[in-house]
């Protein structure tokens, strides 16, 4: 067996094809089983194996059964059924053989027999159907986590095509140049499947950092809400305390108005004391942290703002919605209505909150008085007041997060009240 | 007629609520009949005597018992999936075992008579004024059940099927008449062959409703929207 420039380029493909099996099994199977260890070995097997056999025998039938079960021992490092496992493994199989089978035939080479010695030669041939195969595997992936409802950039997709075939056809041209020595293709196919492999390892990489840091991004939301928590209810905590003393003077008048046989007078004054202990600035305490920061940071203003805040909070202390679908909700229907009371008479700044779970629904509701009109484009509200686009906005996002939990939002502004209610499954 | 059974320890409390809640009537045009227990005992005794209630009016924190072992009680013990649970507390911390009682609503003292009436008036939306009796045909025999023990109706063609928590029934009909002469009675129709009872729903789901007893009714694509804004209606209110 001779190394002829051929063969050592269908060895360094053979190797690359390595990292094509690796994004195959990623798209199929989700975890790994075993150590990182005994996946290399496995994966490396598959390089040492199916080499030997192309140099020893290259009979096709051969080399294609070799490859599956290689590629089936490989699924067997990862958590699935051996069903599964059998089927992938054909997928996977097939998915490689069929750029083989189209590049063979564009060069030429149609008539071939599983069963005899192969005599195909062609060095580009065999790069670009490597190319090809790691090509799909990328736009699989690409599609499968786009279905997984992940927004894949169109710059994804397009690197996806470009770097492969561009790097493919910069190799095209340089072997095709003035006959380059063997040393110089090698390097430069040894080159080609550096670039690709690393760009899109890069990506993966990226990728998972930047979901690490969006998941650091909700925790520190979540952070920023419990110390306000905290905050508000040291606050409160105070000004009970002057409560009680306030209350205890009161309580000093009314015997007095009692003893002096006042009694239309105390009546009155009974009645004062009651609204009094009415006006709260808590105005949700349901254990639910996240609900309760978000309303109670919210509204910690709404007494000096004059507005009549009415609450119905009933919710258990953890329910089934990510923190920033929440936040995203409550904080916008608060933020809307806070900035529509901001231009109603002070008599009429009256706010309602409901949130309440029951059988696997979260149903919301806020509702408030608004002045102006109400701009509406395409059936969508744009925004309560004319020079303010953020309403519309804040109800996108509103929307978006319903959406997710395929929920309804119904938004109703007659009689200039505007109303916002909201159903989730949960 | 109203059946309402209202639990706290302290008497003060059971006769305020009374009073809001007859007041609440009145203005509502309800007829209503309230028993008042000083005891979660002395209830749980007469609820396994035999007594119900459409509406219960529960302390969550009771001497002797708590609104849990009430619930658990009515739920659980008597297997009154109907009777619905008003939770009184002065706390507003509620814990999760609660809400699987599927608690029509929370109360919380002191009492706000704003938060009565609109309790009841919710009761009267979903619920509305009940003739409980339903009446059906079969063959030359005309029989009744009882709406509040029917879980839900299933049509296949023109046979409708009637399953409640203890038997099925069968009779001939068209699911439109039933849909025109139950939909005001706190019956809502997610599928084209459904006909659901709201008081025996244990959850939704966004394409289903899962019943008390276990069953799942699918909700048709075309309907999820129309079953939520009436979920939103039965629950909030309004338009």
């Amino acid at each position: 067996m001779k190394f002829t420039t051929y063969n050592i380029i269908y060895l360094i493909s053979n190797f690359f094809t390595i990292f094509i099996i690796h994004r195959f099994m990623k798209l199929f199977f989700s975890k790994n089983n075993t150590n990182k260890l005994a996946a290399n070995i496995a994966y490396l097997s598959y390089f040492i194996v199916t080499s030997l056999a192309y140099l020893m025998y290259d009979i096709p039938i051969i080399t294609l059964a070799l490859n599956w079960a290689i590629v089936f021992c490989i699924s067997l490092m990862y958590e699935s059924t051996m069903q599964k496992r059998m089927m992938y493994s054909t997928y996977i199989i097939v998915f490689m053989l069929f750029p083989e089978l189209i590049v063979g035939a564009a060069t030429g080479y149609l008539h071939f027999s599983f069963f005899v010695d192969g005599s195909y030669s062609n060095s580009i041939g065999v790069i670009v159907s490597k190319i090809m195969a790691f090509i799909e595997a990328l736009l699989l992936h690409n599609y499968k986590i786009s279905k997984e409802k992940q927004n894949v950039g169109w710059n994804l997709w397009l690197s996806s095509i470009l770097i492969p075939i561009s790097t493919l056809g910069y190799e095209i041209m340089f072997v095709s140049s003035d006959s380059p020595s063997q040393y110089k293709v090698i390097t430069s196919v040894i080159i080609l499947f550096v670039i690709n492999i690393s760009a899109f390892y890069l990506y993966d990489s990226l990728s998972k950092s930047y979901v690490r840091q969006s998941k650091l991004s909700i925790l520190e939301t979540e952070n920023t809400l419990y110390s306000k928590q905290c905050e508000i209810m040291q606050s409160s905590t105070e000004e009970l305390q002057e409560f009680r003393h306030d209350m205890n003077n009161q309580f000093i008048a009314l015997s007095q108005l009692i003893k002096s046989h006042q009694y239309g007078e105390a009546e009155n004054q009974l009645s004062r004391l009651t609204s009094l202990t009415k006006s709260k600035i808590i105005y949700s305490t349901s254990g639910n942290v996240i609900v309760d920061g978000l309303i109670n940071y919210k509204l910690q203003n709404a007494l000096n703002d004059k507005i009549k805040v009415k609450t119905e909070i009933a919710v258990p202390k953890q329910i089934d919605i990510e923190t920033t679908d929440l936040v995203a909700i409550l904080g916008n229907l608060i933020d809307n209505a806070l900035n529509a009371l901001a231009d109603v008479p002070e008599d009429r700044r009256n706010l309602t909150i409901k949130v309440v779970f029951s059988q696997g629904r979260l149903i919301v509701r806020t509702s408030n008085p608004y002045t102006g009109d109400v701009l509406c484009k395409d059936g969508k509200i744009v925004s309560a007041k004319q020079n303010s686009k953020q309403h519309g906005y804040g109800l996108n996002n509103i929307a978006k997060a319903v959406n997710k939990y395929k929920g309804y939002i119904d938004i109703d502004y007659t009689d200039n009240i505007f109303t916002v209610d909201i159903i989730m499954y949960i | 007629m109203l059946r309402i059974a209202l639990c706290d320890d302290e008497e003060k409390v059971c006769s305020e609520l009374e009073t809001f809640i007859l007041q609440a009537c009145k203005k509502l045009h309800i007829e209503s009949e309230i028993d008042i227990f000083s005891s979660g005992s002395i209830l749980k005794k007469h609820l396994i005597d035999g007594s119900m209630y459409n509406i219960f009016f529960l302390d969550i924190e009771l001497d002797d018992e708590s609104g849990i072992t009430i619930s658990d009680c009515i739920r659980n013990e008597v297997y009154d999936e109907s009777a619905q649970i008003v939770y009184v507390s002065g706390k507003t911390e509620y814990d999760r075992q609660l809400f699987a009682f599927r608690p029509f609503s929370f109360i919380e003292k002191p009492f706000d008579a704003d938060v009565i009436r609109t309790t009841l008036e919710k009761y009267m939306r979903i619920y509305g004024d009940k003739n409980d009796l339903f009446h059906y045909k079969y063959g030359h025999d005309t029989y009744w059940v009882n709406l509040s023990s029917v879980l839900y109706f299933k049509s296949n063609r023109k046979l409708i099927s009637i399953v409640s928590l203890s038997s099925k029934e069968e009779f001939y009909g068209t699911m439109s008449s039933l849909i025109e002469q139950l939909s005001t009675q706190g019956f809502i129709s997610p599928h084209k062959s459904y006909l659901v009872n709201y008081r025996f729903i244990k959850a939704f789901q966004a394409d289903a409703i899962i019943m008390v007893n276990g069953d799942e009714v699918p909700i048709a694509k075309g309907k999820r929207d129309d079953i939520s804004k009436l979920q939103l209606h039965f629950e909030n209110g309004g338009h």
